[in-house]
């Protein structure tokens, strides 16, 4: 779920990959300030589009940042009308977190700066100024369209947001029912484990062959 | 029951001076997968003392719950996160007592005839003869139950593979594999809860424990020990699994050391010691050997989770002459589905996943070139690895083949593995939105299964690692035993010849034992 190693800060990336930009060099330079002016973690994430002021702190996520995930949970999982699981009788937020979890603290830090450029981008690259927790469904959709087709830095963020949310969706087994998953199988079936296998006969004589 | 180990819990019971450990053996191996526990087999069951230590946790088959996710966490490196320095490729490796054999696909090649050839007039391994490993491969395959997929084991996904292959005059094969009767549950890779799989787990671990081996978990080797050129063992930290809490520290002190920690791990061990001669090469030349998955969309059913996950492959391309890769009919999972490919978002990913059951889906793996390399910086490690420019065409040739045979075999449309949105809706698109492609990082979702070359082997100390036996240059009784030592990317999946390759070292260091025991 690594976006960035440790001891592999944003900044270096980007200016690692600001020698293979070409066209696209504008965006990523005006996101690359959003973030470094954009201090703090997600921290402007009060007042998104969808009220999320009631969610709570989890292991390592605060509360605004888990608005902003409520935000991209909300966008990239509309389960309402369809056949599927409803997004909201599963505990993505808390799976997110719970995979957040397991990341070292320096991996998770420089995740928090990409999604923060993330969250702001928006200003830079001509989305009316908005953040992205901010933006109408629509334009939503399409901001998170426009960073999948844009520069190999974008399209790493926004797979990693994707990656974090839609596992966090469908590792949930409710999910599986409307899919007709089985999972797991085997008690179901009565395997029986067949258990360690018989010793061979030894030796072989093969040590001649070296 | 055979398998004895002694896990953290075990020595933290014990009334330990200084929390310290001091143990000696004739042989200390590093590492329980493929290469460590074929060698801990061979060198206890000719009678010599054995500790192999392993860094992982013992995790019993009885707690496999056959939830991808679950297991991830468990079984695997870095809790299933171990990526490359920019983030876009997983390398998944097992990391738990029977390493990647507990948590692999069961897939049983062996090593190329043409690769052995490239590997003797390149690097001077004229002792790895076809003839010569063909008794080594013959007896692991006796050993670990490796058969020819019947009928009953090729699921629906991979007779879509065959299917299409077959209209396009192209050759397939059904896949050998290594389990005894396959419950055909298709969790291979979340390791296999009834012990049909033939891991270490269920085989050469137990062997080597009913010969004596002591096998300890949660035990990481931190130094390999070194006198007078010689190898003395290695040091290492006994950790909790859950809290990481330091145990005790210990020392193995023995005439033999064998690193079978795999291709990212082995080198690690390696830079973090202090060897005599520290070898220019390690941790250089690092093949990930990247796989993408192809998935293609059907008007039928397939629920490509069903029975077993790797059923047959496409070997047409297989030869570098023709293109070097080849495609196997692998299952997936809806989280695997769900993350292969970008459909869009959000209505539209939802509606690709609600026909998840009418998706084949075939894993492509491709001849890469030796271009990355594991490292230390401060301390810690990096896998630098990006897709070289030269390696690009045979993975769009890999793409288009796939692509072909799907709509060969009657699939509406064909998604393919980038990071943007690429599909295929008939077969008249395949060549221009493939050539569309451009090799750069995140332009595909690949995962690594089979890491290589990081500690080759070789005939010259100025451009290999260690010898043609996989004995390190420069220092007696020091040998690697994993897939590290593979001087190229092999193609084909490497479980057999890792296997193979470390019964051959095993019985050179018994037949020229002494040389390197102190005592008969």
């Amino acid at each position: 779920m690594s976006l960035f190693n440790k001891n592999n800060n944003l900044e270096h990336l980007v200016s690692e990959d600001l020698k293979l930009l070409n066209r696209r060099s504008f965006l990523v330079r005006g996101s690359l300030m959003v973030a470094i002016a954009g201090s703090g973690v997600l921290t402007a994430c009060s007042g998104t589009h969808q009220d999320a002021s009631a969610l709570s702190a989890g292991k390592v996520l605060d509360s605004d940042q888990m608005a902003f995930f409520h935000r991209a949970v909300t966008v990239m999982l509309p389960t309402q009308g369809t056949s599927l699981t409803p997004v909201e009788k599963v505990p993505v937020l808390q799976n997110i977190d719970h995979l957040l979890s397991l990341m070292h603290p320096d991996i998770r830090s420089n995740l928090t700066m990409a999604l923060n450029l993330f969250e702001y981008g928006g200003w830079v690259m001509g989305w009316h100024f908005s953040r992205f927790t901010r933006m109408n469904t629509e334009d939503s959709t399409q901001y998170i369209e426009s960073w999948q087709n844009g520069h190999p830095m974008q399209q790493g963020i926004v797979s990693v947001l994707k990656r974090l949310v839609y596992s966090s969706y469908w590792r949930d087994e409710s999910t599986w029912v409307p899919l007709q998953f089985d999972g797991p199988v085997s008690d179901r079936w009565g395997l029986p484990s067949l258990g360690e296998a018989p010793l061979p006969e030894y030796p072989l004589p093969l040590r001649e062959t070296v | 029951m055979m398998l004895k180990v002694i896990q953290a819990s075990d020595i933290q019971a014990q009334s330990l001076v200084n929390k310290h450990l001091e143990l000696q053996a004739d042989v200390v191996i590093v590492g329980s997968g493929a290469g460590g526990s074929v060698m801990a087999y061979e060198m206890a069951a000719a009678g010599k003392s054995v500790i192999l230590v392993e860094a992982g946790p013992y995790v019993p088959s009885t707690e496999f719950n056959e939830k991808f996710p679950d297991m991830l966490e468990r079984l695997y490196e870095d809790q299933g996160g171990q990526a490359t320095k920019q983030g876009d490729l997983l390398v998944l490796q097992g990391r738990c007592l029977g390493g990647s054999t507990v948590v692999n696909g069961c897939v049983a090649f062996r090593v190329p005839d043409y690769i052995l050839a490239q590997w003797a007039a390149e690097f001077g391994l004229e002792n790895l003869t076809p003839d010569t490993l063909k008794p080594y491969f013959e007896k692991v395959e006796r050993h670990l139950s490796v058969h020819t997929n019947a009928p009953y084991e090729i699921n629906t996904n991979s007779r879509k593979l065959e299917q299409g292959a077959k209209a396009l005059g192209w050759s397939v094969k059904p896949l050998q594999r290594n389990t005894r009767e396959c419950g055909l549950t298709g969790h291979c890779l979340s390791g296999c809860k009834t012990d049909r799989k033939q891991s270490m787990l269920v085989t050469y671990l137990p062997w080597a424990s009913h010969y004596g081996a002591q096998i300890y978990t949660d035990c990481q080797a931190t130094e390999i020990l070194t006198e007078n050129g010689r190898a003395t063992g290695i040091k290492a930290v006994v950790r909790h699994p859950e809290t990481g809490e330091t145990v005790a520290d210990m020392t193995v002190r023995a005439d033999v050391v064998v690193a079978s920690a795999g291709a990212i791990q082995t080198p690690l061990l390696f830079l973090r010691s202090q060897l005599p001669q520290k070898n220019a090469f390690i941790g250089k030349n690092f093949a990930c050997h990247p796989s993408c998955m192809i998935v293609a969309e059907f008007d039928q059913d397939i629920f490509t989770w069903r029975g077993a996950m790797l059923g047959v492959y496409l070997d047409e391309f297989e030869h570098p002459d023709k293109g070097g890769f080849v495609l196997e009919g692998g299952g997936a999972g809806p989280i695997e589905i769900g993350m292969s490919t970008e459909p869009g978002t959000g209505k539209a990913y939802l509606d690709f996943m609600h026909n998840a059951k009418n998706y084949a889906s075939c894993i492509s793996l491709i001849h890469d070139h030796n271009v990355g390399e594991i490292r230390l910086e401060n301390g810690e490690k990096q896998i630098d690895y990006q897709l070289a420019d030269r390696d690009f065409p045979a993975m769009k040739q890999a793409f288009k083949a796939a692509a072909k045979i799907y709509f060969a075999a009657g699939a509406k449309r064909v998604y393919l593995p980038t990071v943007d949105r690429r599909i295929i809706e008939s077969k008249e698109e395949i060549d221009a939105k493939v050539d569309a492609l451009e090799n750069h990082p995140f332009a595909l979702r690949m995962v690594s299964y089979h890491p290589q070359g990081t500690m080759r082997m070789g005939t010259d100390p100025a451009s290999s690692v260690t010898d043609a036996r996989g004995e390190y240059h420069g220092v007696k009784g020091l040998f690697v035993a994993d897939a590290s030592l593979f001087p190229t990317s092999i193609i084909v999946n490497p479980q057999m010849s890792v296997y193979a390759l470390s019964n051959y070292i095993a019985d050179h260091i018994l037949a020229h034992g002494s040389e390197y025991f102190t005592k008969a």
